[in-house]
């Protein structure tokens, strides 16, 4: 099992930028997701915002299946649940939300791990379809 | 084709299923657009409507401000990411002067709104005029957030932020409730004091 996870390690740290009618008041910031494929794939994910007067956290875990284009391109749809949380001068407010997530990836070749460039875009369920956030990102599997 | 359609199933289902909190993170509780127009049910002493209207903008020092009709007097104010200011000029009538004490940034609210926060903001000015010494003061502050719903004209709204908003300025003080919704704005104002309450009649957002 260990084995397993440890080859099949992957990486893919973004620059995260929010979408959306609440883009002025959402800041940008960062996300690194790691997972790895055990049956399915399946990624951890932790974003962090941070605007001069507040800052957002989500932690959530997703799984999907990653479909490959030729060689190189992939594109790996996932679902899963993550737990946002807003925070500003000691007041928090946090929730639990479903989260889909479409990653699209370039693999580069190499010897020893594979490089890889793309962007993810993700969507907290609030009743409407549409894209909250969009990474854009750079990691390597193993 | 098993696990399609059950991954299509279970798409489907959170597609559904309607989230607090993202609405609450995604949603603009403060939506100025030129364009906009906002109209209220006044109840008090007296019952009117008062119309609330974005009608432009205006580059001042730099500054972007939005040009908000409020019953026929006109607004400004500025939207910076996680802040919504009240650009206003404060003043006192000295022996029939006006005298000015400058444009102040009144912090009018904190974007997005997170429960259970209070914040406050304190002007104080000082001033010679005809060799009287004058004090301005002005002070605001926001407590007791809470997230609720509310139903106005049969309208159920969710993820509403109330607020309680305290204004002193000089030797007088007014604490008002706000009411906001998501992607719309205020939808509700209560001075308990006067025994006002404002009523959102309709709301026109710019596409």
């Amino acid at each position: 099992m260990s084995i397993i996870l440890l080859i099949s390690f992957n990486l893919f740290v973004s620059s995260s930028v929010p979408q959306g009618p609440a883009a002025t008041d959402t800041p940008s910031g960062f996300s690194v997701m790691v997972g790895g494929k055990y049956k399915v794939n399946y990624d951890l994910i932790a974003s962090y915002y941070s605007e001069t007067n507040y800052e957002v956290r989500l932690h959530g875990i997703v799984m999907g299946r990653e479909l490959f284009l030729g060689k190189n391109f992939s594109i790996l749809p996932e679902i899963g649940v993550v737990k946002g949380t807003r925070i500003r001068e000691g007041a928090t407010e946090s929730a639990l939300s479903p989260l889909f997530l479409v990653r699209f990836a370039y693999l580069f070749s190499a010897e020893s791990s594979t490089f890889q460039i793309g962007f993810s875009l993700r969507e907290a369920f609030n009743g409407k379809v549409g894209t909250d956030f969009i990474d854009f990102g750079i990691g390597f599997r193993m | 084709m098993v696990k399609w359609a059950l991954t299509s199933l279970i798409l489907v289902l959170a597609l559904e299923c309607e989230n607090s909190f993202s609405t609450r993170m995604t949603a603009d509780y403060f939506p100025l657009k030129t364009g906009n127009n906002w109209v209220y049910d006044v109840k008090g002493k007296n019952s009117y409507q008062i119309e609330i209207a974005v009608t432009g903008m205006k580059v001042t020092q730099g500054d972007s401000l939005f040009l908000v009709d409020v019953g026929g007097e006109t607004q400004y104010f500025q939207r910076k990411p996680g802040i919504a200011n009240r650009v206003r000029e404060l003043f006192i009538n000295h022996d029939g002067d006006q005298v000015s004490f400058g444009i102040i940034y009144e912090p009018y609210l904190l974007l997005p709104p997170i429960e259970g926060e209070n914040w406050e903001r304190e002007f104080n000015f000082y001033s010679i005029h005809m060799g009287d010494s004058l004090e301005k003061i002005f002070f605001v502050a926001v407590d007791s957030v809470i997230n609720t719903s509310i139903i106005i004209n049969s309208e159920n709204y969710e993820n509403v932020y109330r607020i309680r908003r305290k204004i002193v300025e000089d030797n007088d003080s007014i604490i008002q409730y706000e009411w906001l919704a998501p992607n719309i704005g205020l939808i509700k104002k209560e001075i308990p004091a006067d025994s006002v309450v404002w009523e959102l009649a309709s709301f026109t957002v710019n596409e």
